[in-house]
């Protein structure tokens, strides 16, 4: 049975390395033939190592995306229902609470959906962010989180740089989001460890 | 019309307009509204929406996490004798709520909804 993983090394590695790489084998390039300038020169010291840049700003986002889009399409070949789907800002859960199946997706392993049975998961519960005391109480993050095969997954229901009052609308919202999903979470780990 | 008027009339739930009164709260009754859950509220003005998906509920605790609530209460005007129901969806949040704007039922399409 293959654990959880957060993080696809390969893909992470990949992610910084290969534009590190070309960008490095661009100057290279850049110096050992363009030392005098020109368009050639233009084009290795400054376009290629821009392009890696920019991969490194919006590539990322980018993947992330398109690895949202495909999960669903995954799971619908896996058979499972994802009617019940939480898009957060680093994973998506998704629940189906008939067949007792958890499918995850991760930031930093967009192309892998992984599918778990609910009973791995050890234990389910909602972090408010409260921080603070009196008047300046807040938060700027309300999160459910789980333990799964040993791994700790937060997934965010409500994120700010700000700090919000806990009875806050948006605050609200968050957590009220996040214990549904414990709720839900729980509801599914019960039934299949009954079943 | 003054300003404290003009105010009344728009704010208070509780207010007969063509009589210039406050009505009488005549009943009262939490409702759970399963057809409603966090982050997916859409406003609905059709009385038959709400006969359809309205339980009674005797407690706020009584509502699962993630699911609307709706408070009721039913006004009669002890001048005219006009009745007015008013819906008031919110979230339950542990102890608090996340209102959401109130509905105004008075042409006596929800009389009967607090006394089934």
């Amino acid at each position: 049975m293959d654990k959880v993983k957060k993080i696809d090394l390969a893909y992470l590695l990949g992610y910084f390395l290969i534009p590190l790489a070309i960008a490095a084998a661009s100057v290279l390039v850049g110096y050992l033939f363009f030392k005098d300038g020109g368009t050639g020169a233009g084009i290795c010291f400054a376009i290629i190592p821009m392009v890696a840049i920019l991969w490194w700003i919006f590539g990322g986002r980018t993947v992330w995306k398109i690895g949202k889009k495909n999960m669903e399409k995954q799971l619908d070949q896996m058979g499972i229902d994802h009617r019940q789907i939480f898009y957060s800002d680093g994973c998506v859960v998704s629940m189906d609470i008939k067949q007792g199946k958890i499918g995850l997706l991760f930031f930093w392993s967009p192309f892998k959906v992984q599918v778990v049975p609910a009973d791995r998961v050890s234990r389910a519960w909602t972090d408010d962010g409260a921080a603070g005391a009196g008047f300046m109480r807040g938060t700027s993050r309300v999160s459910f989180l789980f333990e799964i095969d040993g791994i700790k997954v937060r997934v965010n229901t409500f994120i700010s740089n700000q700090r919000w009052k806990m009875n806050d609308e948006k605050v609200l919202e968050g957590i009220s989001k996040a214990d549904l999903w414990v709720q839900v979470l729980d509801q599914a780990r019960r039934q299949n460890a009954g079943a | 019309m003054g300003l404290i008027d003009k105010w009344l009339r728009k704010y208070q739930d509780d207010w007969c307009k063509p009589c210039k009164c406050a009505m009488e709260k005549t009943h009262k009754q939490l409702f759970a509204l399963p057809s409603m859950s966090v982050g997916h509220y859409v406003e609905h003005k059709d009385p038959k929406y709400f006969r359809e998906h309205l339980y009674m509920v005797e407690k706020k605790a009584d509502i699962p996490a993630g699911m609307y609530a709706c408070g009721a209460i039913q006004y009669r005007c002890p001048e005219c004798g006009k009745r007015v129901t008013v819906l008031d969806p919110f979230l339950p949040v542990r102890d608090e709520e996340k209102h959401e704007p109130s509905i105004r039922f008075e042409q006596g399409e929800l009389d009967d909804l607090l006394v089934r």
